[in-house]
């Protein structure tokens, strides 16, 4: 009798447990807590990434609305509001960080920043449209691609030109689509160095 | 007993005789000499399709463009892509076009030694000699760095450079043309750029146990990439199954992201940051309708 009894609270147990835990556990395999909230943080500024790219991509026709809404999306799941979700030493499976984001944290909170003011900006800049399909060639950062500004011109190390960063002048008149360039080379950026590489295919 | 003695001696011997013949063999090319003047633009533009800046500068540790690269760890051992500025002692301000276009196209070295392929030569067999003139003319415009190229750390026997000779013989092949009459302008551009300096296949293509790509599975994907990564396959096919269109693959190499929002990270996030990115609309759509259309092996 007693041992039915245990068994039956056992049995309880066991179902809040796995009711508790598959409540955390999403569309990323495993995650709870923290790592759960940063993926889903992502989540939400990869789904912003996929409408702006429809939009860059031409895929569908120049929303001003919606790559606002999207940039401002991303904007405020930029900066602190993703930095805080990194706290030292969280990068235990299935967390795809590198324990390299706490010992180049200012690095990495830099990036975290620069997705900020990146985004804010294109968010901003909405309404300028977008160039003419089959105009000026363009490089994700506006650059001409054969204009010299990469290498040559006498310029030391202008092989690596481009690579500035825009002064807070320049963002609040560049085109959309240059600021969608900076904003993805972000992502780039962060991801090569910060993210292990998972593989879906 | 002596004759055991006696045969493992000549064994021993034949073998130094062959490692003194290998470390010996010449394979320099015969210089070529007559080239056409560079076009610098042009020279800095392939610069960045064939991976040079990528590879030889030092991105994450904030090292000067060309003054020699990150550390690529591979099974066997550690390579040091070297020192390119025109520094005339650590980088290559001493050489010469002709010099630079054998280094280039035939892997080998001023002084007659072979380089690791983890240097893509193999791929830039294919340049021609006014590709070689322009980039020759783009690396002259690089500001010297006084930075020395550090030994490459291979293991045993990999350590022993005079046994690539032997490896050239087994795997390389000249370059051959991947053009075809019967497809478009823009398709045979996409296979000259994807077969030529962009070397998709370096890290795309599958390698075999001595580090050389198995061209019957060309674009498969491959798993050991330097640092322990993997590449997916970029078969015409496995692109389509994926889902992959023409504006995918432009967007993908043009802003780093993938269809569903993603971006590209580990060294792909490199290739399109210092790289691909960087290359003009009507590149990229040559080299995505070449992708999306290359011939079955």
């Amino acid at each position: 009798m007693s041992l039915n009894k245990y068994s039956t609270a056992a049995l309880a147990v066991l179902v809040a447990v796995i009711a508790t835990a598959s409540a955390n556990v999403s569309a990323h395999t495993g995650a709870t807590g923290i790592v759960k909230e940063r993926m889903d943080l992502m989540d939400r500024i990869g789904d912003a990434m996929k409408v702006l790219s429809g939009i860059f991509k031409r895929e569908h026709a120049y929303d001003a609305d919606a790559v606002a809404k999207s940039a401002r999306t991303i904007r405020d799941h930029a900066g602190t509001a993703m930095t805080k979700l990194f706290p030292e030493g969280s990068a235990n499976p299935p967390s795809v960080a590198k324990p390299e984001i706490w010992r180049n944290w200012k690095s990495f909170k830099a990036l975290a920043k620069d997705l900020e003011t990146y985004s804010a900006a294109l968010a901003d800049a909405a309404p300028r449209g977008d160039t003419p399909a089959g105009g000026m060639p363009s490089g994700p950062a506006g650059h001409g691609m054969m204009g010299g500004s990469m290498m040559g011109q006498g310029m030391p190390g202008s092989m690596m030109g481009g690579q500035q960063a825009p002064t807070s002048d320049m963002l609040t008149v560049m085109p959309p689509r240059a600021l969608f360039g900076h904003v993805t080379a972000t992502c780039a950026s962060c991801h090569t160095k910060f993210r292990t590489e998972k593989h879906e295919h | 007993m002596k004759r055991i003695a006696v045969l493992m001696c000549s064994v021993a011997l034949v073998a130094v005789l062959m490692a003194v013949l290998l470390w010996w063999w010449p394979i320099n090319p015969p210089a070529q000499t007559n080239f056409p003047p560079g076009d610098v633009n042009r020279g800095a533009y392939l610069a960045r399709m064939a991976g040079c800046i990528a590879c030889h500068t030092d991105i994450k540790g904030n090292g000067k463009p060309l003054a020699g690269g990150a550390p690529i760890a591979t099974q066997f051992g550690t390579f040091h892509p070297p020192n390119l500025t025109t520094d005339s002692r650590f980088g290559i301000g001493s050489w010469t076009l002709p010099q630079f276009a054998t280094a280039l196209r035939a892997g080998v070295s001023p002084s007659g030694k072979p380089y690791y392929p983890a240097f893509p030569y193999p791929f830039y067999g294919a340049l021609s000699d006014q590709d070689v003139a322009d980039l020759w003319a783009a690396f002259k415009t690089v500001a010297p760095v006084e930075q020395p190229s550090p030994q490459q750390d291979l293991s045993f026997p990999f350590n022993m450079r005079f046994g690539l000779k032997l490896w050239r013989t087994l795997f390389i092949k000249p370059s051959r043309s991947t053009e075809s009459a019967d497809k478009s302008t823009r398709w045979n551009r996409g296979a000259q750029i994807v077969n030529g300096p962009a070397h998709c296949g370096a890290c795309h293509t599958p390698r075999n146990l001595l580090g050389a790509r198995i061209e019957t599975r060309k674009f498969e994907g491959a798993s050991n990439l330097p640092g322990g990564g993997t590449s997916p396959a970029i078969t015409a096919a496995a692109l389509k199954k994926a889902g992959w269109k023409s504006s995918d693959i432009t967007h993908a190499l043009r802003y780093g992201l993938t269809p569903k929002g993603d971006s590209l990270g580990g060294s792909m996030g490199e290739v399109v940051s210092e790289g691909t990115r960087y290359l003009s609309d009507d590149d990229l759509n040559a080299i995505a309708t070449y992708l999306l259309d290359e011939p079955t092996k």
